[in-house]
């Protein structure tokens, strides 16, 4: 960027070598005249000619501090009511470095910038600026205290009670969605105990009255990736939808459904999942007919499977006392009539 | 009876044996606690004469007696204008607002009772708006909102005394002052079920104050944000939609199901008013709507049995979810309604006896 590169346009050389637009517009900056704005401070190494008109209005020696400060303070006050405030904040801080004796004079110019600051946001420094003028001139600081007090104090006032009503909210939502789950899940629970469901990890459903809620919903929450939007819910009907997990052993697959009701039979399942026209993917040898399937659950130790027919419901099989749901998930094998043979010898799993 | 009442006047001075004053304060104060002998000493003055001495009593007994007679006459329209005198109302405020004052309640019940008439409220007015009149007021309001002013009063009737003196103008702008801000202060107090009194007398000081118009989109702002208060007195712990819900202000959100209704039927019906007269101009009407109050006030038709409120509640659903008024029509205050239509709806504040 900054390496010689040789210029198209010529014409430039002779002003300045370097010099590019932007820097060009800075520089044309520094002479009062042209300028479209005054800087904040004035170093006279940088603008030594706007540091000597300076010199011509404020340091003029003859001058008493006081007429100075007074000269700062109305400086300040032409940009306070343009609304230039760092400006004005410049001015009334020259005012302050005269040190003039004049204590009302000087409770003014803190007063003044104090009031700049706040319009600025910047709270501390207005307060510092308000305790010092009130510190010199006791009587002098209620109109501040009430331009502070009106503007930004009643803003930021009300931003407060709004985060408050905003909480109070919130935490009123929590508390109602906490309790209606809770009667939900107390609910289920009812359902599943009149429907005598076995659940892994529930000796008796007595228990559940001395759980908590979050106990509770450990035994139905199924794992990850699953999670509790997959849980097992009762709708108003008083039906209830599980989740359920089809296990193919012979391929190593699964199939996983978020929600069946209840009252649905495994055919009604299955005889979408394996239509005639489309193979699953992993079922090569096409074996995988709904005339061929055979489906088993695990009893409770995991030592026995026992034969599902088709036209079963899930609630039946639920409610035999050989079932058990794991993880909050009923899980069923599913098999065809030729891998019987394969899984036999592969697993020691007794088949009935 | 007159005779006997006569002849007992006699005893009610000050200088009398104290064992005989006693007896016949007392006995003057048990007449007045039934209506029919209430009347009649209302309607003898020279026993009110001899009562409001008999306050000064040093016997705590006499004084006691004395004031619970004054109480009850002045719920008689003849006796509260016999003593709707400038003076005597003067000398009631200022003990009322003596920190010492033992019995600065039963003055402010007096004081309540004498504004519920016109007469009484244009005394009590003269006197807040005389030279010293202000500072009267400002310290009625202190003793008010600020609890321990005396330790011997409550100054829950202050709130009656409030209701009463806002149906003169004057007494509402400056209860709506906008440096004061004394309505903000007011507002809380519509869901103080501690104390029925200040309740019903701050839910009427509202409703008054609904009714200077040119004040209302200021009252509906963030600054006082009067519509929450106004509205969760009359929400109840029904679930409502989640659309209705997220247009509801903050604070009548998710209430849940131990919420309840204001208990009082009346005061159900001056805080339905009080959104009525909000609604008089289109912008406010707007607002209101905007915020689904017509929800809140679908539940409260729901589950209100009580006859008025049902009434009052369909007027204001009708402003609510009805067709905004043709051009010229928008503020409701201004339309000019055909005789046989209409029905005197003016500002009433409420009675306390």
């Amino acid at each position: 960027m900054s390496e010689e590169v040789p210029s198209s346009e010529s014409k430039n050389d002779n002003t300045s070598q370097d010099y590019d637009e932007e820097e060009w517009m800075k520089e044309l900056q520094k002479v009062p005249l042209l300028m479209t704005e005054q800087p904040d401070e004035i170093d006279p190494e940088t603008s030594p000619a706007l540091a000597a008109l300076q010199a011509l209005k404020y340091e003029n020696d003859e001058d008493p501090p006081e007429v100075k400060a007074v000269n700062y303070k109305d400086d300040g006050n032409f940009h306070f009511k343009r609304k230039r405030y760092h400006q004005a904040i410049a001015a009334y801080t020259e005012g302050i470095k005269q040190n003039c004796g004049d204590n009302d004079l000087n409770a003014q110019l803190y007063n003044n910038r104090g009031a700049a600051q706040s319009y600025l946001g910047n709270n501390r420094s207005a307060l510092n600026d308000a305790t010092e003028a009130k510190k010199l001139s006791p009587t002098y600081i209620k109109a501040f205290i009430r331009e502070s007090d009106n503007k930004k104090l009643k803003e930021l006032k009300l931003k407060a009670v709004k985060n408050q009503k905003v909480n109070a909210r919130n935490h009123r939502k929590e508390n109602l969605l906490s309790k209606k789950e809770e009667t939900s899940i107390r609910n289920l629970m009812q359902a599943l105990k009149e429907r005598e469901v076995t659940l892994d990890g529930l000796k008796s459903y007595s228990d559940i009255e001395t759980m908590s809620i979050k106990d509770v919903k450990a035994l139905l929450t199924p794992p990850d990736p699953m999670g509790a939007s997959a849980m097992v819910y009762l709708n108003e009907e008083m039906v209830i939808h599980w989740p359920i997990l089809f296990i193919y052993p012979e391929h190593g697959q699964t199939d996983f459904i978020k929600s069946a009701n209840e009252n649905d039979r495994f055919m009604d399942h299955l005889i979408v999942m394996f239509d005639d026209n489309e193979a699953p993917p992993w079922d090569k040898e096409n074996k995988y007919k709904l005339k061929n399937l055979e489906i088993y659950f695990e009893d409770k130790d995991s030592t026995q499977l026992h034969r599902i027919h088709l036209h079963q419901t899930l609630k039946e099989i639920l409610t035999d006392k050989r079932f058990c749901v794991k993880y909050g998930i009923p899980s069923f094998i599913l098999l065809v009539t030729e891998s019987r043979r394969i899984l036999t010898t592969s697993f020691s799993i007794l088949l009935v | 009876m007159e005779s006997q009442i006569k002849e007992i006047a006699q005893f009610l001075t000050l200088q009398t044996r104290p064992d005989i004053k006693l007896p016949a304060i007392e006995f003057i104060a048990g007449l007045t606690g039934s209506s029919e002998t209430n009347t009649l000493i209302a309607r003898n003055t020279t026993i009110i004469d001899a009562a409001v001495n008999l306050t000064k009593d040093e016997i705590e007994n006499v004084a006691d007696a004395a004031y619970i007679t004054l109480i009850n006459v002045t719920g008689d329209d003849h006796a509260a204008n016999y003593l709707c005198k400038k003076d005597y109302v003067q000398s009631l405020l200022l003990y009322a607002l003596k920190k010492t004052a033992k019995y600065a309640d039963k003055a402010c019940m007096i004081l309540c009772n004498l504004t519920r008439l016109s007469q009484g409220c244009d005394t009590t007015m003269e006197i807040l708006q005389s030279q010293d009149g202000r500072k009267i007021f400002n310290q009625l309001l202190d003793a008010f909102f600020c609890s321990g002013y005396n330790k011997h009063a409550t100054y829950h009737h202050v709130a009656a005394i409030l209701a009463n003196v806002t149906q003169v103008q004057a007494a509402r702008r400056w209860i709506l002052d906008k440096d004061k801000l004394i309505i903000q202060k007011c507002l809380p107090y519509t869901q103080y079920y501690d104390n029925a009194i200040r309740r019903r007398g701050l839910i009427a000081v509202i409703k008054n104050c609904c009714f200077e118009s040119d004040c209302n989109e200021w009252l509906l702002g963030e600054e006082i944000d009067i519509l929450p208060h106004l509205l969760l007195p009359l929400a109840g712990p029904e679930e409502l939609k989640q659309e209705e819900t997220d247009r509801l202000p903050l604070d009548l959100q998710y209430l849940g199901e131990d919420k309840v209704r204001e208990p009082e039927a009346d005061l159900r019906i001056m805080l339905i008013e009080s959104l009525m007269q909000l609604c008089a101009t289109k912008p406010c009407r707007m607002y209101i709507r905007e915020k689904m109050a017509y929800a809140i006030l679908r539940e409260l038709h729901q589950w209100d049995k009580n006859e008025d409120v049902l009434s009052t509640c369909e007027k204001l659903i009708q402003i609510l979810i009805g067709d905004e008024p043709e051009a010229g029509m928008e503020d409701l205050r201004n339309v000019t309604v055909p005789d046989n239509y209409s029905i005197t709806d003016k500002s009433e504040a409420i009675v306390k006896k």
